[in-house]
């Protein structure tokens, strides 16, 4: 028996090899997705798992209010840490985490590299499990000049991880200029892995940034700290001790800062902060936590995946609903002798099954080999062997299962209700035109023409930022950072005499950027962008002056009390005459108000997600801080980079020489943008090749079931195109009906993605009517070149042969 | 109407050729009922399908109602095919997904009559075969003789000049194939249609006013 249903489905597999392909190619692409989608989501879920302390590790966060907002984030100030761990038993040990986006040139020798500094205290390694190689956790960062390294450090300086007593230098440090004394390494930390949120280069003792930056206030909220708590402490009973104790400690501070009084804290499960970063605003990524994601984008990736499998089933179903008419004789033979409805269902189950299987191994080969693309796109460094744990195998098997539940049960189930009588004398007609069918690829022309206007709009959207205006021109502009504290007009003026006279540079500038800050002007406080800039950098970015005038070495006093604005500023504060007029920066910038010398054209300073804001640019010339902005000659960028090189080794021989051009750093705003666009472009092409092919089976089933037909037909006088046309119709039909879905559901998504941006560049109709043109023309185009195919037979022949 | 002359036609066997027909003349007038016979394999099908339009011989040339077919495009044959020529067979050839009304509308379509014309035309058909009650069946449901009655009427709803049958009561018992053959009497000498038949019969031969013998490919 169970031979016999062997052979037959070799047999009919052999007999329908075309359509076995077609099924067999969409499920494995489909499957593989599939594959790839679980193994994105159980790497994201699997962030900061590996800490032995991970089910009582915690990370204190600050809830306060900020110009009418309630913000909650993941900072806190440096003093919560030593006072709650003081006053509760509950907290059997603490952290304080400062980093994640600060880096600083260490140097050993001649050496010089940029590294990622963390300031952790010295308990960090039993708070949190980063295994060293050599020294002791428990004392490696007792001493304020003592740091820890990873192996891929200790390597890059030494080449050999042996290094513990080596020593490190840190040049423009304003800690280490203070300690005086060269850092000692005191251990070699095993690399965080990748799935880890805290990442570091070198370990400081939190003592260091202390010599430099010592806080006592209970307002401010930038760095991390982690706690972990006994067993059987109650989060609850804690995060109330902890607003407690904050409240008693702070009482003098909130009385000078009542708008700061509504801080509340909380906490947040380490293995928590992945998926819901609780990033700081207006802080550069000091809390410890780096490469924060949100479940959006796992519930996007699985999405994308499951659509492209389930077009799969659609093409399974409907070729087998089509071409299991051609098996109802055999339905109906083995009823007559006697097969109940339930064997029958096997045999088909088990029919498609093997085929299900072969789809599983080939996905599982294309997984393997794509690995490496996946991980490009994913930014991520997933192994294969990933798969093979225990509850990645299961997944496995619960796409297969899920292949067979969603493909083969409906196709199985509908022959198996054939009535023998029905099949055995030809009374039901088998056109395969079934309801269902048409519904499931309504859907299916619907999922890709929906996905095609994705990546159209995506792709109008990058385009529409690389080539807007943004108020100033980036090419050929370099910028050189400047790390740590030197004297950035000194290294400015050494820059420009050393490039004097050199044609393939043009202006050299200094400009710093300061973020966002207080300015008070007409009698208000504002928050306004801070610039610095000098006379060289309006024009060298071709920036245009609608009022007033620029910077300008004939008049010394602009250092000190010149200011230039942009419009947005103007327009933010009110004034009418703004040349002339008085604002207020804050501390930083001194004690004396700066008076309008000219206003700016607005200009795109953040990416096009945010609108253009208020900016005040002082001269850089006066204060501290800075990065150089240098013009090159077009052509000559290649000798420009060297140059600059060699005049930066000469001018800082013991700094690291970073740089970027204009251009990518603008491109990094939008990185993960554009990482979509080619995930989306992808599954677009997945699913209309997919789409494609299943148009193709049904089209040339129809086509072959319908042999005579098209043979009577154009014995009647039928030409190809009448053909064609009458093998058209219904598609043509389902596709209308997809276009006008997809079109609905296009426009409400991609409406709510590029309002994202508060420059986009919108959302004409023809993006619908040409998605849904390219379907209608592949597909026309499918069904066609077989229809014409078809009726060119020779017409004697296949009437002949009935 | 049709004239023949030297008409042959060959297939390529290995490095000679397999002759099905050798040089037939033949002139068939309008209104002319004519037999084809022979033994099997003797190129009655052949010659059909030849006159039919649906092959080209290999050989001679072919007048259809004074035009030489194998100079005429594609486009042309097909306007031939379309209002001059209807086709009966032996296995009835009906589309099993159309109704009797669809089935014999179909040619209509094909040339591009008006819906109102097609409509009467249809059913003046329907009518006059005694079908009216049948037009919503569809072939399978009907017995052999009426599903070759559905075929007689798609073949000459277009007011065909001439139409070609390809052993048409082969598949019917005697009863039914008087029918048809005293329809195919009354449309040549009531309706004035021309009509070539493919048979093995003598008795079916007898309808008709002439009878074209082939043997071996050559007329006899």
């Amino acid at each position: 028996m169970f031979k016999i249903f062997f052979k037959i489905a070799a047999r009919q597999l052999w007999q329908g090899r075309l359509y076995a392909m077609i099924n067999v190619a969409g499920l494995a692409v489909g499957s593989a997705g599939m594959l790839f989608a679980v193994l994105y989501i159980s790497d994201e879920s699997s962030f900061d798992r590996f800490h032995r302390n991970s089910p009582n590790l915690y990370r204190i966060t600050s809830t306060y209010r900020e110009r009418g907002e309630i913000i909650r984030t993941g900072g806190t100030g440096q003093v919560q840490g030593p006072a709650f761990q003081a006053r509760m038993p509950e907290i059997t040990h603490y952290a304080r985490v400062m980093g994640g986006d600060i880096y600083g040139d260490v140097r050993y020798g001649h050496n010089a590299f940029k590294l990622q500094l963390l300031f952790v205290d010295a308990s960090f390694f039993e708070v949190f499990t980063f295994p060293l190689l050599h020294g002791d956790g428990r004392t490696a960062l007792q001493n304020v000049n003592s740091v820890v390294i990873t192996r891929r450090t200790a390597l890059k300086f030494f080449n050999r991880t042996d290094v513990v007593g080596e020593l490190l230098q840190m040049d423009a440090d304003p800690s280490a200029m203070r300690i005086g004394k060269p850092l000692v390494v005191t251990g070699v930390a095993e690399d965080p892995p990748a799935n880890s949120s805290v990442q570091f280069d070198i370990l400081f003792p939190f003592e260091f940034m202390k010599v430099s930056f010592d806080d006592t206030s209970w307002l401010n909220a930038y760095l991390g700290t982690f706690v972990v708590l006994r067993p059987n402490a109650q989060p609850g009973q804690v995060i109330g001790k902890f607003n407690r104790i904050a409240g008693a400690l702070s009482q003098t501070q909130r009385k000078d800062h009542p708008e700061a009084s509504a801080i509340t804290y909380g906490l947040q499960k380490m293995t928590d902060i992945h998926l819901n970063g609780q990033e700081i605003p207006n802080q550069n990524g000091e809390s410890g936590i780096v490469n924060s994601s949100r479940p959006l984008y796992s519930y996007i990736f699985a999405g994308m995946a499951g659509f492209i499998l389930l077009m799969a089933s659609i093409n399974f179903i409907n070729i087998h609903i089509a071409s299991s008419l051609r098996r109802a004789k055999e339905v109906g033979i083995r009823k007559a002798t006697g097969s109940g409805t339930a064997t029958i269902i096997v045999q088909f189950l088990g029919e498609s099954a093997l085929l299900i299987a072969v789809a599983m191994i080939i996905s599982l080969l294309l997984v393997f080999l794509l690995m490496p693309a996946f991980n490009h796109l994913s930014q991520k460094t997933i192994q294969f062997s990933a798969l093979l744990n225990v509850g990645l195998l299961g997944s496995i098997i619960g796409i297969f299962l899920m292949n067979i539940v969603c493909a083969a049960l409906y196709p199985a189930w509908l022959v198996s209700r054939l009535s023998p009588v029905e099949t055995l004398y030809s009374k039901i007609r088998l056109a395969g035109r079934s309801r269902m069918g048409n519904m499931l690829m309504v859907f299916q022309f619907a999922m890709a023409i929906l996905l095609g206007i994705a990546s159209v709009v995506f792709y109008r959207q990058m385009h529409f930022i690389r080539s807007k205006n943004l108020g100033y021109n980036p090419d050929q502009v370099v910028r050189i950072a400047i790390q740590g504290v030197r004297d950035v007009h000194q290294v400015h003026k050494r820059f420009q005499n050393e490039l004097a006279g050199d044609p393939a540079f043009g202006a050299i500038s200094l400009a710093g950027e300061f973020g966002n800050r207080d300015v008070v002007v007409n009698g208000q406080k504002m928050l306004a962008n801070v610039r610095t800039v000098d006379a060289d950098y309006l024009p060298m970015l071709e920036m245009k002056l609608l009022q007033g005038r620029n910077f300008s070495p004939a008049f010394p006093s602009d250092e000190t009390f010149g200011v230039l604005v942009n419009e947005a500023f103007v327009k933010k504060a009110g004034i009418t005459d703004p040349i002339g007029q008085r604002l207020m920066p804050d501390d930083y910038f001194g004690k004396q108000s700066l008076s309008i010398l000219g206003v700016v054209g607005d200009f795109h300073f953040n990416s096009l997600k945010e609108r253009i804001g208020p900016m005040i640019m002082p001269m850089s010339t006066h204060y501290g801080g800075g990065e150089l902005w240098i013009k090159i000659v077009q052509n000559r960028e290649h000798y420009a980079i060297e140059k600059l090189q060699k005049t930066f080794k000469k001018v800082l021989p013991d700094a690291v020489f970073d740089y970027a051009f204009l251009h990518d750093a603008n491109a990094r705003a939008y990185a993960s943008e554009l990482r979509w666009q080619q995930i989306i472009t992808i599954a677009t092409i997945v699913a209309a090749i997919i789409c494609g092919l299943g148009l193709f089976g049904l089209a040339h089933l129809a086509i072959s079931q319908r042999r005579r037909e098209t043979g009577i037909r154009v014995v009647l006088g039928a030409t190809g195109y009448d053909i064609a046309l009458g093998f058209s119709k219904n598609f043509v039909r389902i596709i209308f009906t997809a276009i006008l879905i997809a079109s609905a559901a296009g426009y409400y998504l991609m409406h709510s993605w590029l309002d994202h941006f508060a420059y986009h560049a919108g959302l004409p109709w023809w993006v619908f009517v040409c998605s849904g043109a390219v379907a209608l023309l592949l597909a026309l185009f499918t069904v066609f070149a077989q229809a014409l195919r078809a009726a060119a037979a020779d017409p004697v022949k296949v009437l002949r042969s009935e | 109407m049709i004239q023949l002359e030297k008409i042959s036609k060959y297939y390529p066997a290995g490095f000679g050729k397999t002759y099905v027909l050798r040089h037939i003349d033949l002139n068939i007038k309008e209104g002319e009922f004519i037999s084809i016979m022979g033994p099997s394999g003797s190129g009655k099908s052949t010659l059909l399908h030849i006159l039919g339009l649906l092959e080209e011989p290999s050989e001679g040339e072919y007048l259809f109602l004074d035009e030489p077919v194998q100079k005429l495009t594609e486009k042309k044959r097909t306007e031939l095919h379309r209002h001059h020529i209807g086709f009966v067979f032996q296995a009835y050839h009906l589309i099993d997904e159309l109704t009797v009304y669809e089935n014999i509308e179909t040619p209509l379509l094909y040339k591009g009559t008006s819906s109102s014309e097609r409509k009467s035309r249809v059913a003046e058909l329907l009518d006059r075969f005694n079908m009216v009650a049948k037009k919503d069946l569809f072939p399978h449901q009907l017995s052999g003789g009426q599903q070759q009655l559905v075929g007689v009427a798609r073949a000459i709803v277009h007011n065909p000049k001439v139409i070609f049958a390809d052993e048409p009561t082969g598949n019917l018992h005697s009863e039914q194939a008087i029918e048809i053959m005293e329809l195919f009497q009354k449309l040549n000498q009531e309706d004035k249609v021309t009509i070539v038949q493919v048979t093995h019969s003598e008795t079916n031969a007898s309808y008709g006013n002439r009878i074209v013998r082939l043997k071996d490919g050559w007329l006899a």
